[in-house]
């Protein structure tokens, strides 16, 4: 892995600034992780270019003369102008519980944390760290590869706050659990670190939507980790909103370890920040576990969109499922790369991945990177990737109707995402994340071009 | 006159299809538009809708005394023309009520009317629905998208009784239709029928002008209108087909070939 030692340096010394005030600072176990997770920092720094997994995202702007977190004693908000924004999410239903962090500090005010279903568990990272640590111990962190990148090792080094969502066995939960990331200073920028632990316990089902938003303006770095393991036969259910200012920056890891006979689905927008990350990790390691990837990602002006997808096949009779569709206005940038590993004694196995872009500027550029690693011998695999512009006449087919140039448009790259949408559960929340799409596309500038 | 066409010259990518058409359309008028395959019937058609990839080159087209030519597509929609297309589009990921309901309140907003909520939408589009034989859940579809054959073309005639146009240009709605589906769509074109609209309809074959009586007929061949006459002579083409007329000037009753 190459390195750039020198902004990594730098941004380690200037979140140190908080060591002091992390959470459950007096544990040993967490103490030790955190030395260990700085220790590997130190050593490989933040990823660049020249390493493979990141050519096509340089995150080393992002990252330079970046000051440190914004501290506990610290925040200052408008809770009223916060509140209305957690209001308007979509799928926030005013019965849904939901769990709110501002610029990386919980804010118990703005959660609502007494909805929760019979058999559920929604707290705070530091909360439960500073009330009931051995909880935690052996958890955090269980299934983070060692050889993942810097980023995740600087979210090791620095956890402090998050949310804990446990699921007891058996437990069926109607109503999506919301975690909420607004990010609002303006000031100065700042890093915002978030660490979520889900556990769903086995044949649990349940469904989380992961909220990332912030005020225009706000110079916010968001690294985040998210840590879910599913238990034997659980269904769970991921979906990840990010949009973030463009004045952000963005980098998401989620973590998933699969129990035998599990399902797993996770839906991850990408419509926001200047430039974002968005990595999801699956390992099914329970034989008969399968998992569902959707990405849907949308921008324009300079925006940089990176989704990266990792299938560990580790037991036979698994199977995964990945679409991933891009639409890039302007001079927009959207890499995707998904990764499908299928160990050697991990037989039966079935795995689809496509990625269709469709482009709107005439400066953007999709970038699509399949890796298939393969040492099974019954595997069924597939994968497809295409990249295509509005049809002209499609376009005059609306506009015979008598739609608008900017309306058809708007309808085309609707439908065109609408696959992704569609496949979301339940209804209310596709629709209100439908909605959502709907209105964002609309935004496109491409829009505003007429044909 | 609601249609006036004058002399009108088109092209794509430099070659020339539309090669002198001369056509007037009046309103209350139904005029049927045969011709061999590739004549141009179809560029005809979208050329007067707006398609943009056809260039004309000479000539002039009037849409209720406007100049039809520079307006876009969805401006002359909202005037009152209609194409129900040959080949109907797919749109996959747009809902069938969506996409009608944005299509009949842009027409509506245009004509000075109030836009129809979801109730009202819902209503109007269970009557046409009946009127052309397609269940409601072809609603709740993706447009055109998986629909057969003929499924596509009661759709565009769903469309069409949706949006009331003024001028409807048919092209081919009767084609890879069953004898049921015929009548059933010959009933939604004869529904719309009214002193101030007029239909002007492609078709190979007799059985549709069966339904749909026109008043004249007009045979397209090598992009232009080679023979104007009556009703009958849909049947004569039917009987005999197109060599007898090909490369003649005037048509069977002594009519000039610009039917007036
Ligand atoms: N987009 C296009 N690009 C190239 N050539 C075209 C295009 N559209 C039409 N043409 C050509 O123009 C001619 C007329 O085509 P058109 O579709 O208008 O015929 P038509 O009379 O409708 O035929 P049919 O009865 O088969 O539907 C044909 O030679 C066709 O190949
Ligand atoms: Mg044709």
């Amino acid at each position: 892995m190459s390195t750039t030692p020198n902004i990594g340096l730098n941004l380690a010394q200037r979140l140190d600034r908080a060591s002091g005030q992390l959470a459950g600072g007096h544990v040993d176990w967490l103490a030790a992780l955190r030395r260990g997770a700085r220790a590997r920092f130190d050593e490989i720094g933040v990823p660049g270019v020249r390493d493979e997994d990141w050519k096509y995202t340089n995150i080393a702007p992002a990252l330079r003369d970046l000051p440190g977190p914004v501290l506990a004693d610290e925040v200052v908000f408008d809770s009223a102008r916060v509140g209305m924004m957690v209001a308007a999410l979509p799928g926030l239903d005013g019965q849904s519980p939901a769990i709110v962090f501002v610029d990386g500090h919980f804010v118990p005010g703005l959660s609502r944390l007494q909805a929760l279903a019979r058999g559920v568990s929604v707290s705070s990272l530091r909360e439960l760290l500073g009330r009931d640590p051995g909880r935690l111990q052996g958890r955090l962190g269980k299934f983070l590869p060692p050889t993942a990148h810097g980023l995740i090792a600087l979210n090791s080094a620095f956890l402090d706050d998050g949310a804990v969502v446990e699921i007891s066995e058996g437990i069926v939960c109607e109503r999506p659990m919301h975690l909420v990331f607004v990010s609002t200073r303006r000031n100065e920028a700042f890093v915002s670190q978030p660490r979520n632990v889900i556990v769903a316990g086995g044949g649990s089902s349940a469904l989380v939507v992961e909220h990332y938003i912030g005020e225009e303006g706000a110079r916010a770095l968001t690294n985040t980790v998210s840590e879910i393991e599913l238990g034997r036969g659980a269904a769970f259910g991921h979906v990840r909103l990010q949009r973030e200012p463009q004045s952000a920056f963005h980098v998401a890891r989620l973590q998933v370890e699969q129990g035998e006979g599990s399902s797993f689905s996770s839906h991850a927008f990408g419509l926001g920040a200047a430039l974002s990350r968005t990595e999801v990790a699956v390992t099914l390691s329970g034989e008969n576990a399968e998992c569902t990837l959707h990405g849907l990602y949308a921008v324009h002006g300079k925006q940089h969109v990176d989704h990266h997808t990792m299938v560990d096949h580790a037991a036979p009779r698994t199977r995964s499922n990945q679409l991933y569709k891009g639409v890039l206005d302007d001079d927009s940038r959207g890499v995707f790369t998904g990764r499908v590993l299928v160990r050697p004694m991990a037989q039966q196995i079935k795995a689809v991945q496509t990625n269709p872009v469709l482009l709107l500027g005439d400066g953007a550029m999709a970038e699509t990177r399949p890796q298939l690693e393969i040492y099974a011998d019954d595997v069924a695999c597939n994968h497809g990737a295409s990249i295509g512009r509005i049809s002209e006449e499609a376009m005059f087919y609306l506009r015979s109707r008598g739609i608008e140039p900017r309306e058809a448009r708007r309808l085309m790259v609707y439908g065109f995402a609408a696959e992704v949408v569609e496949s979301l559960v339940p209804e209310a929340l596709r629709e209100s994340i439908g909605a959502l799409i709907g209105t964002h596309v609309g935004t496109l500038r491409a829009g505003e071009r007429v044909a | 006159m609601l249609l006036r066409i004058h002399d009108l010259h088109a092209e794509i990518d430099g070659k020339p299809i539309l090669r002198g058409i001369d056509l007037e359309v009046g309103a209350g008028e139904v005029h049927a538009v045969m011709g061999p395959n590739g004549s141009g019937k179809s560029t005809l058609a979208q050329l007067l809708a707006g398609r943009e990839v056809y260039t004309v080159t000479r000539g002039e087209v009037t849409f209720d005394g406007k100049n039809l030519l520079e307006m876009p597509a969805d401006l002359r929609a909202r005037e009152g023309l209609f194409l129900s297309f040959q080949y109907p589009i797919e749109l996959p990921g747009i809902a069938n009520s969506y996409f009608l309901k944005a299509a009949v309140n842009a027409v509506r907003r245009h004509r000075g009317l109030s836009e129809l909520d979801a109730v009202d939408f819902l209503v109007a589009a269970r009557a046409k629905m009946k009127l052309v034989g397609l269940r409601e859940d072809f609603l709740h579809r993706s447009v055109n998208e998986g629909f057969s054959g003929g499924e596509k073309k009661r759709n565009e005639i769903f469309q069409m009784a949706m949006l009331e146009p003024r001028l409807a240009i048919l092209d081919e709605t009767d084609s890879g239709l069953d004898v049921d589906a015929l009548r059933t769509v010959a009933e939604g074109v004869n529904s719309l029928r009214s002193p101030d609209r007029a239909i002007v309809v492609i078709t190979h074959y007799q059985r549709l002008l069966d339904y749909i009586v026109p008043d004249k007929t007009h045979v397209l061949a090598g992009g232009r209108i080679v023979r104007s006459g009556g009703a009958e002579l849909a049947r004569e083409v039917e009987e005999r087909g197109y060599g007898w007329i090909t490369g003649a000037t005037e048509s069977s009753d002594g009519m000039p070939v610009a039917a007036a």
